[in-house]
């Protein structure tokens, strides 16, 4: 649950950046909530939803989103906010805004810390594999050996490529193999393709049509969520690509690191 | 080996810019929505905001933030 993962990854450590909960419960329950699972943090409660609708917050799509879970609309439902997070900078102002189709599936206080650059991506990360090949070599990681349900966590990776080699990155002629991170898993686990570097642009003589290429080191990060009924389980991590140098080519090659994971369960 | 669903459950507003949306959310099904046009926006400063805590003491969160970063999540009942 988002509210207990934000205590254990931020609050608990992390007290130069400051956290808040919004809902519409009264005091009474937010304390119940806050000595049952240690939040430090504020949760405060919009009883009647007021703040909530003066913000524009308030969730009108929630029939189609409860319906999708097999659910009636009660009451209780209407009131209810979008489920949104917000990044704040030091003067307030908005820097960063996510707002998830379901109340369930939300980011995790440790990839609003990497975007907030309070911590690295890899740092202490539990779960970490390398592999390497001819010219290619990937880290990758988890932060948390642990995962919620639900919540949406990263897969970081790095790719070291040998001096004077490149792999190439979109848009790029067809008989090329450009670089993919993708995942095999069980079903149940949901992931998005990482946003690839733009590159830089690379001609090749005696051949039309514009390349991209990356060279050094590229991190890469790929969002997961996993669904409850999953358990535990050990994300497959595919990279392949093609290293070429100024004047010839690799075979097209592929790395895999396992990542075994611990679910922690409904909350 | 089983199916691999890919996700682009996540909306995000970063920076003033929108990441693309698809009509229709892969992992739950559900018509995305407008990251952008729901709440206050980003590059706007976040609105002032007094609410009672857990404790009953009432906060305000800018003060309460001070000239710290913050993140603030909405979410449905801690009752649930």
């Amino acid at each position: 649950m988002q509210l207990v993962e934000l205590q254990e990854t931020v609050a608990s450590s992390h007290d130069t950046i400051a956290v808040f909960a919004v809902s519409y419960d009264p005091v009474v329950v937010l304390r119940t909530f806050a000595d049952e699972h240690g939040i430090t943090y504020p949760l405060l409660g919009d009883v009647g939803s007021t703040v909530i609708n003066d913000l524009g917050l308030r969730n009108v799509d929630i029939v189609e989103e409860r319906a999708y879970w097999g659910r009636e609309t009660t009451e209780r439902h209407t009131g209810l906010p979008y489920p949104a997070t917000f990044v704040l900078d030091e003067d307030g102002v908005i820097v960063e805004k996510i707002i998830e189709r379901s109340h369930r599936i939300r980011p995790t206080g440790r990839s609003l810390l990497e975007d907030l650059a309070v911590i690295a991506p890899d740092d202490g990360a539990q779960v970490i594999a390398s592999a390497e090949t001819d010219g290619v070599a990937v880290t990758a990681w988890v932060a948390s050996r642990d995962y919620f349900p639900n919540q949406i966590f990263r897969v970081g990776a790095r790719l070291a490529i040998a001096d004077g080699l490149h792999l190439y990155v979109p848009p790029t002629p067809d008989s090329y193999t450009n670089l993919t991170l993708s995942i095999d898993a069980p079903d149940g686990v949901y992931w998005d393709p990482p946003e690839l570097p733009e590159g830089s642009q690379f001609s090749i003589a005696g051949l039309d049509g514009e390349f991209h290429v990356v060279e050094g080191m590229v991190e890469l990060s790929i969002p997961v969520h996993i669904h409850e009924d999953v358990g535990d389980v050990t994300l497959s991590l595919a990279a392949r690509f093609q290293a070429c140098s100024e004047d010839s080519c690799l075979i097209p090659d592929a790395l895999r690191i396992e990542l075994p994971l611990v679910s922690r369960g409904k909350l | 080996m089983h199916r691999i669903r890919s996700a682009g459950s996540c909306a995000t507003a970063r920076g003033g810019e929108v990441t693309a949306i698809p009509a229709v959310d892969p992992a739950s099904g559900l018509n995305q929505i407008n990251v952008d046009s729901i709440g206050p926006k980003v590059g706007e400063r976040f609105p002032d905001l007094t609410l009672p805590d857990q404790l009953g003491t009432v906060v305000d969160l800018h003060e309460q933030r001070g000239a710290r970063r913050a993140i603030v999540v909405f979410h449905r009942s801690a009752d649930w």
